[in-house]
């Protein structure tokens, strides 16, 4: 579990100079083209046009191969259930009938996957996190939802912390997870007690927020403004999404 | 639980958004800005309890909690649990941007039987009630979801077929712990903060 998608928002590229209002819509409107693509050579042209835009972001090789893994664990078990499963033209080795097409369906999965995962990290991963919403405040997104991601994107590393304690209490105690009634009782424990101190935390919370004025609105700076190579870049990237979707 | 990028078909996720979008905006109607930093925090709780693992024999599974949001949250969980799907579709690429309206429906749906299901305590007086109803909330969370899953698999192509099965019976143990995890945490919370079951008492709105 990762949660420094930011990490690198802070190096220079020239999609970390792109306005994240036009990056988001650009990029966002790349990731649907993809999902609504069929046919294997636009796929891989695909790929590689978000392979070309993870290079170019000068995000590190690790950081982006290390969070493309939980889509690779999800989909690699159809590269073996779909040959096997699929009706159709199977071919029988062993007894075993298997489906070459099925094969041919789970790699346009997985490189379509692909494909989308790497965007949106780049979509995600080159400016702060929180300037990112506000970007999609921006673009239309309802404040209140936007203001739920900042409050609960910033609250989920203080429950973290606390869980750590918590974690470190009980092992201190010789408590040692197993498959067993015990563990499953202790752990639903575990997650009431923080339940119990989050309530707690909600209601101070939301005080110290009334008192420094706060109406149910956002007030926040954002400090990006729109020159002419947004649009060139915006512009690049809908020809390659409206070539891709006629073809 | 969560489908990732790439395998659900144009209409599914399209249609994914679309209901999540509607429900969304019938529970936003309904809440004010007061409600906003408390659901907020109890969200993060939430992320931060998803992430929760507990040994099965040689493998973890990972806790999904949607009942325990629905138990808790009451209406308020579609939002909590639609939050908490994108920050992880964003911050650790679990899940994905296009599926992310089906897997707030996948998750979000079950989680609103589940705060039904824990309500009929009320009208129906056992003996350890909460552990019973909050036994039955988890389980109606993790099984709805595990239909859903399979059925949006199913819905894409004849070829997840196989996959969507696959998936319903790999979740058949996740289903029985989650069930009875939600239960103790429903007892432990009956003894320990009982307003926290009570939610006509946080929304008053």
């Amino acid at each position: 579990m990762h949660l420094d998608i930011d990490k690198y928002a802070h190096i220079h590229s020239p999609v970390h100079r792109w306005d994240p209002r036009i990056k988001i819509a650009s990029l966002g409107l790349f990731i649907v083209t993809i999902a609504i693509l069929n046919k294997l050579p636009l796929i891989v042209i695909a790929f590689s046009i978000s392979s070309l835009l993870v290079i170019v972001s000068r995000l590190p090789f690790s950081f982006v191969t290390r969070r493309l893994l939980p889509v690779t664990i999800f989909l690699s078990p159809f590269f073996i259930i779909i040959p096997l499963t699929m009706p159709g033209d199977t071919a029988t080795t062993l007894g075993v009938s298997f489906n070459y097409g099925g094969l041919l369906i789970a790699a346009k999965v997985y490189l379509k996957a692909l494909s989308m995962v790497m965007l949106s990290i780049v979509m995600i991963g080159t400016a702060p996190f929180v300037d990112s919403l506000k970007a999609m405040e921006r673009l239309g997104v309802p404040s209140f939802i936007v203001q739920m991601f900042l409050f609960t994107y910033r609250y989920i590393f203080i429950f973290l912390l606390e869980m750590k304690r918590m974690n470190r209490a009980m092992k201190s105690r010789n408590f040692i997870k197993k498959t067993d009634i015990h563990t499953v009782r202790t752990m639903g424990n575990f997650v009431g007690m923080l339940l119990v101190r989050s309530f707690e935390k909600a209601d101070r919370v939301y005080e110290s927020m009334l008192s420094r004025g706060y109406d149910g609105g956002l007030k926040t700076s954002f400090n990006y403004t729109i020159a002419r190579p947004d649009y060139f870049k915006a512009a690049a990237l809908s020809v390659a999404c409206v070539t891709l979707l006629i073809y | 639980m969560h489908i990732s990028e790439g395998v659900l078909a144009t209409e599914v996720w399209v249609g994914g958004y679309v209901v999540a979008g509607l429900v969304t905006a019938a529970i936003i109607k309904k809440l004010d800005s007061e409600d906003l930093p408390k659901i907020s925090v109890i969200t993060s709780v939430f992320f931060v309890a998803s992430l929760i693992h507990i040994p099965l024999g040689p493998t973890s599974i990972h806790l999904i909690v949607n009942g325990l949001v629905g138990m808790v949250l009451g209406p308020a969980a579609f939002l909590s649990i639609f939050v908490g799907l994108t920050l992880q579709a964003l911050l650790f690429q679990h899940g994905g941007i296009t599926p992310l309206g089906a897997n707030a429906v996948m998750m979000g749906i079950p989680a609103l039987c589940a705060y039904g299901v824990f309500n009929l305590r009320k009208k129906i007086p056992l003996k350890h009630a909460e552990f019973i109803f909050g036994a039955m909330a988890g389980l109606t969370g993790t099984v709805l979801s595990g239909v859903f899953l399979a059925t949006l698999l199913a819905l894409s192509g004849e070829a997840f077929y196989g996959v969507a099965k696959a998936a319903l019976w790999a979740h058949v143990p996740i289903m029985i712990i989650e069930g009875l995890l939600t239960g103790f945490t429903a007892a432990f919370l009956h003894k320990v903060k009982p307003e926290i079951l009570e939610k006509e008492k946080q929304y008053a709105s």
